[in-house]
């Protein structure tokens, strides 16, 4: 827990790639070491999409979400923001976690996160499942 | 404790004299990201106004089906508010280095365009016509999805 504050505390909006590498290793420290419960962390589950239905769909399935607190969340630049986001995903993927969607793929807004989510994960060779509701691996 | 994306939307539909809405839903995270619902109804019409990780956006659905919402951009596509090309243009191409833009629908201008479309849209998603406008606006989900 310390570690994740005293990096965001450090970290504010221009400073430059030293925040953005702070900010980045706080928001995961915080998600994985304190935010989630033993069972969730224990899951090889994630959920993605849009608020609130991913909220609800992670906590009935007992899987994982990518969570900032706001406080820390707003100290963050969009850049830094994005890198959290990212970095949830290539840990996401490295798990080789079940990435299921609470909201179709069809829904995403382009310019949004949950759009922006979907393209990453489909630059690294995943695909949309046929009903929209998964991202599933390459072969 | 107040939703901060209520207190937004109702500014501007006060500000567009659109306050006979009717706020049905709304919830709030504090704790995680800030993030917000806020569901209005407006004669046939539903609003879901969404913050998710500090994008405000919007989808519409009809008060006849009021669990369903249809993508925006769907919708701005049918009613000649934007075409394709602008949609595909927009935040192409896609640069991971970079946080996503936010949606090209701007809470303010579908607001201002529902404003001014407000009858058309309203007969669009009335009893009588939702099923023809649910088959169009399908069909033009599928051929945003084709050139995604």
């Amino acid at each position: 827990m310390a570690l994740g504050f005293i990096a965001l505390n450090l970290t504010g909006p221009g400073k430059g790639l030293k925040g953005l590498k702070l900010a980045d290793e706080a928001a995961d420290g915080l998600k994985y070491l304190d935010e989630i419960a033993p069972a969730k962390r224990a899951s090889k589950q994630s959920v993605l999409g849009s608020y609130p239905d991913y909220v609800k769909l992670s906590d009935e399935l007992g899987a994982r979400r990518f969570d900032v607190p706001k406080p820390n969340w707003d100290r963050m630049t969009p850049d830094e923001q994005w890198a959290a986001n990212r970095r949830y995903l290539d840990r996401m993927i490295d798990k080789g976690d079940e990435v299921i969607l609470s909201n179709s793929a069809s829904e995403a807004q382009r310019g949004t996160t949950f759009f922006r989510e979907i393209e990453y994960l489909k630059s690294k060779g995943y695909q949309v499942s046929e009903d929209g509701m998964k991202m599933l691996p390459g072969s | 404790m107040n939703n901060p994306l209520v207190d937004i939307v109702e500014h501007n539909l006060g500000a567009l004299g659109m306050s006979e809405a009717i706020l049905e839903h709304e919830s709030y995270d504090p704790k995680n990201f800030g993030n917000a619902e806020a569901i209005y109804k407006l004669g046939n019409l539903h609003f879901r106004f969404i913050r998710d990780r500090s994008h405000d956006f919007v989808s519409i659905g009809s008060s006849v089906s009021p669990r369903h919402f249809f993508n925006i951009e769907d919708v701005a596509v049918w009613m000649g508010w934007i075409d394709f090309e602008e949609l595909h243009n927009y935040d192409t191409p896609l640069d991971f280095s970079k946080p996503p833009p936010g949606p090209i629908l701007k809470l303010t201008r579908v607001l201002s365009l529902v404003l001014k479309d407000v009858v058309k849209l309203n007969e669009a998603f009335s009893s009588d016509k939702l099923m023809s406008t649910r088959a169009e606006l399908k069909e033009i989900a599928h051929r945003r999805l084709s050139a995604t």
